[in-house]
């Protein structure tokens, strides 16, 4: 073909080609590809796909952009959650469809192979977000999906709704529909809902209701239940439908959750005279917080999933904002806002004090015992049951979504009669007593001022009787404890007479024990009477002390066991076994036999005696000092050289005192009139 | 079954010794039936030392002290014999032992006074000893084995001195009273029956020389004193008349002595396996 057009319009030709050849292929030589972790959201870390160039050092997204992020709980539960963001960036721009999914699935059905890979099916949920944008606006439909997916096909759509934008700006109709309700409405030029935005709600029976909603350019200005084109109107009392009422002040804000929540407080108090008879009052209110739901999610969180905005991490796109709205707004003045926050902080913690006191179970059990915990039992409750009736207006009041509404109005409708009595009622010990107690006036009026000034009083009142009946309930806390501590010193007495009798049939219970027995048995027996005898008060100053003294008598048969492990040893250690070259046996001689028959026969006997002499709890481990000196004093002489010593014993062997001195192991402060009692 | 092969080497030699014996039985001349001589008293005083030179090595020194009845008086109406006895014992193990060692013995005059006698007559031996314990319980048995290869002479004056060996086997046991074990205080009964056989070309139809029943009470004073006292029947064949037996009763006292002569470091007992 070249060659059957010769000329210079075709050499014109060939160099634009080459020339645009040559660009494009320079342009598509500066694209790269990017493939690896990626980090999303500055937090969020994922698997990322996309095309990119580089520009003055920036990265300039241009292409496909693909992320995603999962989370595999595979060998725990067989399940997997996480995210997939795909769309088209345009020089850094979101540009044409985007698509979030946050898909929770769990493994379903039998494994299969396709190629080199295990597929298994999944089933779950995927919440879906499809958009369109055009140079990082939104502009196009934009669709929120809630669906069921089973064994990977999807099967159920739980929620669904489609607006459109254009530039940013939502416009024209929106469509969508839950399980149970269809929803069409349409927003102006502005954004704003406007027009009839109709609700069809399939009732339980199959059969259907509509619910109209009339906006004017963002202002619910009319409610209405359609039956075979009948209209019944259904009065918000305190939600202003008059625009131009001159009762609040029309205010325009991009829907909130507080104005949601103010259309709750209408559904409250609503007026449904009107389809009384035609409608049930209960299906009614749950078909308008249906319908407020679905708005909800629509109007306020159009980009949003679990609270944060899906396209904002991957950039390159204007906010996708609320949908706006507009209301009368009855504002509080600050003093006004001021003393609303307050009463709610004041009510919690007044109704914290009384809960408190009838969580104690001290205040249970007391209330029979004593006449004056009986008698604020009873003012408390009352003051509970107070507080329960205005806790809704006061938390209402401190609602933001308050000032969406008219509060007086709805105040009014749904007065609360307080009132206090003048005397209490109460039963004590099969008695029905009665009272005066001066409760506080009850609030005339539900506004910031009165109910300030009334839970100041309540709260005054409330925290003085708790403050007068805190010993009370401190003595019985005592007495709770002091039962607990008690259950634990009979226990613990009763482990130092069973070890001392050997009840248990311990092998290590020894002769030691035998002969301590009586007198552990006798102290224990005193000790315990004593103890008994004493009055509440006291016996709680003793308690802890007594059994810290039978932990110490536990002790003591353990440390019975080591000495008598050591005697052993000792008798060990002044024995020697000898060769008789006669009889062909050996046979066991003591060695250093004068000291050791000193010690066995005089000084042990002394010594063992004392330590179980009058035993009390003061100085118990004192008392065995002078037993441990001496096993300590014999084991070190078994290794000296004791021949004068043993000479000298030889005369004053069953002298006990002079053994102890010539043992060097006279106690100190141990009168010698005591200590010569064995002679 | 230690117990047993001890029995059956005992038993074995005495067979042996009875065999070695049996040629002096073909006597001519000899009466009809055995001449008891009259039954004569003795009292043997016993010191019986035993001292630890190593681990394993005891010396043994005893010394017999013997009054025989005379006249009137018995058991110690004249000097009958003095007897130093030694040897080096070897301890084995904790079941046996084994002895050499000389003897001197003296003999006293049969007949003080009389000039066809010598006064003191002296009789040399060397002999040997092994030594079997066997424990049983808390009781303890021996089989003692001696040989003795003795010089002696009678007292008659130019009486020639002649050899024989001696082969000797004793059963003994100690049985403890008032304790379990041999232990220091305990009381304990000895049964003891020696034989006492002889060869040697002077011996020609007399081979059982002593038959010694021997029981006996001891006390166990310490590991290394213990005292016995009992009362001896003996019976054998007299020298030179095979047909002739003689018979004794004798009171013995003995008293048993071991010391360690070792240094004190090296008194530590060794290892034991067993009581």
């Amino acid at each position: 073909m070249f060659t059957s057009h010769p000329g210079w319009p075709y050499r014109l030709h060939l160099t634009f080609f080459f020339l645009l050849a040559n660009i494009l292929s320079l342009h598509a030589q500066q694209l790269s590809r990017y493939q690896g972790r990626y980090v999303l959201r500055d937090s969020l870390v994922g698997v990322a796909d996309f095309e990119y160039r580089l520009q003055q050092g920036d990265t300039i997204k241009d292409g496909r952009f693909i992320f995603r992020h999962f989370v595999e709980h595979y060998r725990e539960t067989d399940s997997i959650h996480g995210l997939v963001l795909d769309g088209n960036f345009r020089n850094a721009l979101k540009h044409g469809p985007w698509k979030y999914a946050f898909r929770r699935y769990a493994v379903a059905g039998e494994a299969q192979t396709t190629g080199g890979q295990i597929v298994y099916d999944a089933s779950g949920t995927e919440w879906l977000i499809n958009a369109n944008f055009h140079n990082g606006r939104a502009h196009g439909d934009y669709e929120l999906v809630i669906r069921r997916i089973a064994e990977s096909r999807p099967v159920d759509t739980s929620f669904y709704s489609k607006v459109h934008y254009h530039d940013g700006h939502i416009t024209g109709r929106l469509i969508g529909f839950t399980r149970n309700m269809r929803v069409e409405g349409q927003f102006d030029e502005e954004g704003f809902p406007n027009g009839d935005w109709l609700f069809t709600h399939r009732t339980g029976s199959g059969r259907s209701i509509q619910e109209l909603r009339h906006y004017d350019h963002g202002f619910f200005s009319k409610h209405y239940y359609k039956l075979d084109d009948h209209l019944l109107e259904i009065r918000h009392i305190g939600f202003d439908t008059l625009a131009r009422s001159g009762r609040g002040l029309l205010t325009r804000f991009p829907a909130t959750r507080a104005y949601f929540r103010a259309l709750g407080y209408t559904n409250v108090v609503m007026d449904t005279t009107a389809i009384s008879g035609v409608i049930d009052i209960d299906s009614s209110q749950q078909y308008i917080s249906r319908a407020n739901e679905f708005l909800e999610r629509v109007f306020i969180r159009p980009a949003g999933y679990r609270d944060s905005n899906v396209w904002h991490g991957a950039g390159g796109s204007d906010p996708v904002p609320p949908i706006r709205v507009k209301v009368s707004k009855f504002s509080f003045s600050e003093a006004e806002t001021y003393l609303n926050q307050s009463n709610e902080r004041l009510l919690t913690e007044v109704q914290s004090l009384i809960d408190d006191f009838f969580d104690n179970p001290n205040t249970e059990m007391g209330r029979f015992t004593n006449e004056d915990l009986s008698r604020y039992y009873e003012v408390l409750s009352i003051y509970r049951d107070r507080l329960n009736q205005i806790a809704p207006v006061i938390r209402f009041l401190a609602d933001e979504a308050s000032e969406y509404v008219d509060h007086d109005a709805i105040l009014a409708h749904n007065a609360v009669d307080i009132h206090y009595p003048d005397t209490v009622r109460y039963a004590f010990q099969n008695e029905k007593l009665s009272s005066r107690h001066r409760f506080p006036p009850a609030p005339t009026a539900f506004n910031a001022g009165t109910l300030n000034e009334h839970l100041t009083s309540v709260f005054d009142d409330v925290s003085a009787i708790i403050s007068r009946m805190e010993g009370t309930l401190d003595d019985y806390q005592a007495q709770s404890d002091l039962k607990e501590k008690e259950r634990k010193l009979v226990s613990l007495r009763d482990s130092v007479i069973q070890r001392f009798n050997n009840a248990t049939q311990r092998g290590d219970y020894n002769q030691l024990h035998r002969e301590m027995r009586d007198s552990v048995q006798r102290f224990i027996d005193t000790s315990f009477k004593e103890y008994a005898a004493l009055d509440i008060y006291q016996r709680l100053l003793a308690v802890d002390s007594l059994q810290h003294c039978y932990s110490e008598y536990l002790g003591l048969y353990h440390a019975l066991v080591d000495y008598n492990s050591r005697l052993e040893q000792l008798d060990q250690q002044y024995t020697r076994s000898i060769w008789n070259p006669y009889t062909f046996t050996y046979m066991d001689e003591l060695v250093k036999e004068r000291l050791y028959r000193a010690f066995e026969e005089t000084v042990l006997p002394y010594v063992w005696a004392n330590a179980r002499r009058q035993l009390s709890c003061d100085g118990l481990s004192a008392r065995l000092n002078p037993l441990e000196q001496l096993l300590n004093r014999m084991a070190e002489l078994r290794q000296e050289d004791t021949k004068t010593l043993e000479n000298h014993l030889r005369k004053s062997r069953n002298d006990v005192h002079k053994c102890l001195e010539l043992l060097g192991l006279r106690p100190e402060g141990m009168p010698a009139t005591e200590l010569q009692t064995k002679n | 079954m230690e117990t047993n092969k001890l029995n059956a080497i005992a038993l074995c030699l005495l067979i042996f010794i009875l065999a070695l014996n049996a040629t002096g039985y073909a006597q001519d001349s000899r009466p009809n039936q055995a001449i008891t001589q009259p039954t004569s008293t003795a009292l043997w005083n016993g010191f019986y030392g035993r001292f630890r030179l190593s681990e394993r090595l005891f010396w043994d020194a005893q010394f017999h002290y013997r009054r025989v009845g005379d006249g009137d008086t018995d058991y110690v109406g004249r000097m009958g014999q003095i007897y130093n006895r030694h040897a080096l014992n070897y301890l084995v193990n904790d079941r046996l032992s084994i002895s050499l060692g000389p003897v001197l013995r003296l003999n006293f005059t049969p007949q003080p006074g009389n000039p066809e006698f010598e006064d003191v007559v002296l009789e040399p031996r060397i002999w040997h000893e092994y030594l079997f314990a066997m424990p049983f319980g808390g009781n303890m048995a021996y089989h003692r084995v001696r040989i003795e290869h003795r010089w002696s002479r009678s007292n008659a004056v130019g009486a020639d001195w002649i050899f024989r060996n001696r082969w000797r086997y004793k059963f003994y046991m100690n049985i403890p009273i008032n304790n379990r074990r041999l232990i220091p205080g305990t009381f304990f009964v000895t049964p003891d029956v020696e034989i006492i056989m002889q060869s040697g070309k002077p011996v020609v139809d007399s081979p059982m020389e002593d038959l010694r029943i021997n029981p006996s009470i001891g006390y166990i004073q310490n590991p290394r004193l213990k005292y016995t006292v009992g009362m001896m029947y003996t019976t054998g064949q007299t020298l030179d008349a095979g047909y002739v037996y003689t018979s004794r009763w004798i009171l013995r006292t003995n008293v048993y002595i071991s010391l360690d002569f070792r240094k004190k470091e090296a008194r530590f007992p060794g290892a034991r396996l067993e009581d």
